[in-house]
């Protein structure tokens, strides 16, 4: 069995940063991306080339699903680049163990490219980055009224009975479980991306380590599998990070119904 | 016990308990979507995209039973 390893290794440090395997897989990701991006619109015109219909589909679908998250078409413009690079970026970075003889090439004993999002470092950051950019953005919106949503204090300043004080008090606690529930996110998202790719790598490195006569046929219907399972967890990554922040900003805004 | 046999004992058994939630999730899950699309095949097409994401969410508690197994094989 080959040896499995959750840290990524290192190629080379570089003063005191440390180029890692998974550091330069994503390169080697971006340099797709760059590479389709440039064939797609070599020849665009209105008879579109396959590769043409390809990302219309893809940048249709999106703008469909951030209209119906935003409910409105400038706002849903806004975040359209952002969610479009996270898409492109982990659809092609979960294939990364498909696309062939790229793992093939070894410094010493480890392979210098490795597939990114099977390690935990990148999606922590990518899970990070966008709870962050969902906090920032209603506070930016109105500051107080989404510290409100985790101190709620007014239920409890309003109360002039002992049931109502009590009642804003179980409501101040439960505001305060949504820091908890903030927190929750990022490990959700980050641990699920990372989970579900490193799972197919590992599945597919145990079954065909398991004997002589399961090393060539046998894996082949669970690397269908996690490409399959990759496919789908780089929609709900970039569908949910939508989610929170469709969420983070319509809380802020006029009226709030929920408590 | 050994502290490697204890190793293995608590991956498997993490890994294990860790499926059974998901599992009835996405069973439910599934059966419901297939009522839905029982009693109205025209919107199959609706259904399908929002069932998978669903399950995908579902799926997250047994990744993370998953991540800690790996952690317990790979990481300690």
């Amino acid at each position: 069995m080959e040896n499995i390893s959750l840290a990524a290794d290192n190629i080379f440090t570089f003063g005191p940063l440390h180029i890692q395997n998974a550091v330069l897989g994503s390169f080697f990701v971006s340099l797709i991306l760059i590479l389709l991006a440039v064939l797609s619109v070599r020849r665009m015109g209105i008879v579109p080339t396959r590769l043409q219909v390809a990302f219309e589909l893809l940048v249709d679908y999106m703008m469909s699903q951030l209209e119906n998250a935003f409910g409105d078409r400038k706002k849903a413009e806004k975040f359209f680049p952002l969610m479009m690079t996270l898409l492109l970026f982990i659809l092609i970075a979960n294939q990364f163990s498909v696309i062939p003889l790229v793992s093939d090439i070894v410094a010493g004993e480890t392979s210098i490219f490795a597939v990114p999002t099977a390690h935990l470092s990148l999606t922590i950051a990518m899970a990070l980055a966008m709870v962050i950019m969902a906090n920032i953005l209603a506070l930016r919106i109105s500051p107080l009224r989404y510290i409100g949503t985790f101190v709620t204090l007014g239920p409890l300043l309003a109360a002039r009975k002992p049931a109502e004080i009590a009642d804003g008090l179980v409501k101040f606690l439960l505001g305060l479980l949504n820091v908890i529930s903030e927190l929750a996110k990022v490990f959700s998202l980050s641990f699920r991306l990372f989970g579900n790719v490193f799972a197919g790598e590992v599945m597919v490195a145990v079954i065909a380590g398991l004997s002589v006569y399961t090393h060539y046929f046998v894996p082949v219907p669970f690397v269908v599998l996690s490409i399959f399972s990759g496919l789908i967890q780089a929609f709900v990554f970039v569908l949910l990070s939508v989610q929170y922040i469709a969420g983070s900003i319509a809380s802020v805004q006029e009226d709030p119904e929920t408590a | 016990m050994d502290i490697e046999a204890a190793r293995l004992l608590a991956a498997g058994l993490c890994m294990g308990l860790g499926a059974i939630g998901p599992g009835v999730g996405e069973g439910i899950i599934a059966a419901r979507a297939m009522e839905a699309i029982g009693r109205n095949p025209q919107v199959t097409g609706k259904i399908i995209p929002n069932m998978i994401v669903s399950m995908a969410i579902t799926e997250s508690t047994g990744i993370y039973s998953l991540v800690i197994t790996l952690i317990i094989l790979f990481a300690l």
